[in-house]
């Protein structure tokens, strides 16, 4: 439901960082940010939500697996050069009073909710900007 | 008798004298009227030479006299349309009309003023062609920078169709998916772990 309306245009989906759990969870958060920059972002983000390996070496590793410039990459990890985007999104995150995870947000209004009451709240949201035309 | 013939001969001699001397005094004064013709012929060629030079003198005169009033008329043109209510450029006829100025100062403010004409009308020229140029310029900067928005916003724009799993087909740029312009944003703060 909501892949549709994200393929319609009427939503769109943003991921924001928040980093619960210390080093691996900063691991994970930088390693999908520097597979990004060679197009492998969501790649990155389904391989941590599927599986719990979140070493360094892993996360070359499956770069390699997607064929990636793993020089290039490991450098990326080696200069923590989005450490201070993933930390800026985790203060925001915090500022807003979201510590528990995930805590999903539609048009910046609202806090934590779950999924049902998230797909009704959006399919709510598009039919009144259909109404409006 | 012979005495007789001596104051005939004297009277004769005298008579005969004064005839010479009539004819002389005759041929002489027929002469001179012949000479005093001709040298008042030769005068009065002189005179209509020397007169028609006057003339023409004096033409040349009048025209000099007349192309230096002109002249002046044009050296005072400026302070004339200066003076009342003509504006620069434009010289006040009397009759309420007002036509350009020649070689004035006037700067071209419009068609309906005509050209201006002599130098400064051709400085006024360079000068209009010259702000042409630098609206032309401006133009072209404007329209470099709009490019240069749009390639911000196309750099922006740059991302990926996700190729595999359920956000297949899906546009996604770094840690968004879908239309950046959409309406509705849900946005998942959450940690991998």
């Amino acid at each position: 439901m909501i892949d549709e309306l994200i393929r319609t245009g009427v939503a769109r989906f943003e991921y924001s960082h928040i980093i619960n759990h210390g080093p691996p969870s900063m691991l994970a958060a930088l390693s999908t940010e520097c597979g990004g920059d060679q197009g492998a972002w969501w790649d990155f983000h389904d391989h941590y939500m599927s599986q719990w390996d979140f070493s360094r070496e892993g996360a070359i590793a499956f770069a390699a697996s997607l064929s990636l410039d793993t020089e290039e990459f490991r450098q990326c990890l080696d200069s923590e050069k989005y450490l201070e985007l993933v930390e800026g999104q985790h203060r925001q995150a915090v500022a807003n009073g979201f510590n528990r995870t995930p805590t999903v947000r539609i048009n910046d209004q609202g806090g934590a909710i779950v999924a049902d009451a998230l797909i009704g709240q959006v399919l709510a949201l598009a039919a009144e900007l259909e109404e409006e035309g | 008798m012979l005495a007789q013939m001596r104051r005939a001969g004297v009277v004769l001699a005298g008579a005969a004298v004064s005839a010479v001397l009539l004819l002389a005094a005759c041929s002489s004064d027929s002469e001179e009227p012949r000479q005093s013709a001709a040298a008042q012929v030769q005068e009065q060629q002189e005179e209509q030479s020397a007169t028609a030079y006057a003339a023409g003198q004096s033409e040349s005169v009048e025209q000099e006299q007349s192309v230096a009033a002109a002249d002046e008329a044009q050296a005072s043109q400026p302070e004339a349309t200066q003076s009342g209510d003509a504006r620069p450029g434009e010289q006040d006829r009397g009759d309420g009309e007002r036509v350009p100025a020649q070689g004035g100062d006037g700067e071209p403010e419009g068609e309906e003023r005509g050209p201006a004409q002599g130098g400064d009308g051709e400085a006024g020229d360079t000068e209009q062609v010259a702000a042409q140029d630098g609206a032309e310029e401006t133009e072209a900067e404007q329209e470099s920078g709009q490019d240069q928005v749009e390639d911000v916003e196309e750099e922006a724009m740059v991302g990926m169709i996700i190729e595999s799993g359920h956000r297949a087909g899906l546009f996604a740029n770094r840690n968004t998916v879908g239309d950046p312009d959409a309406p509705i944003v849900i946005t998942e703060y959450s940690d991998f772990l």
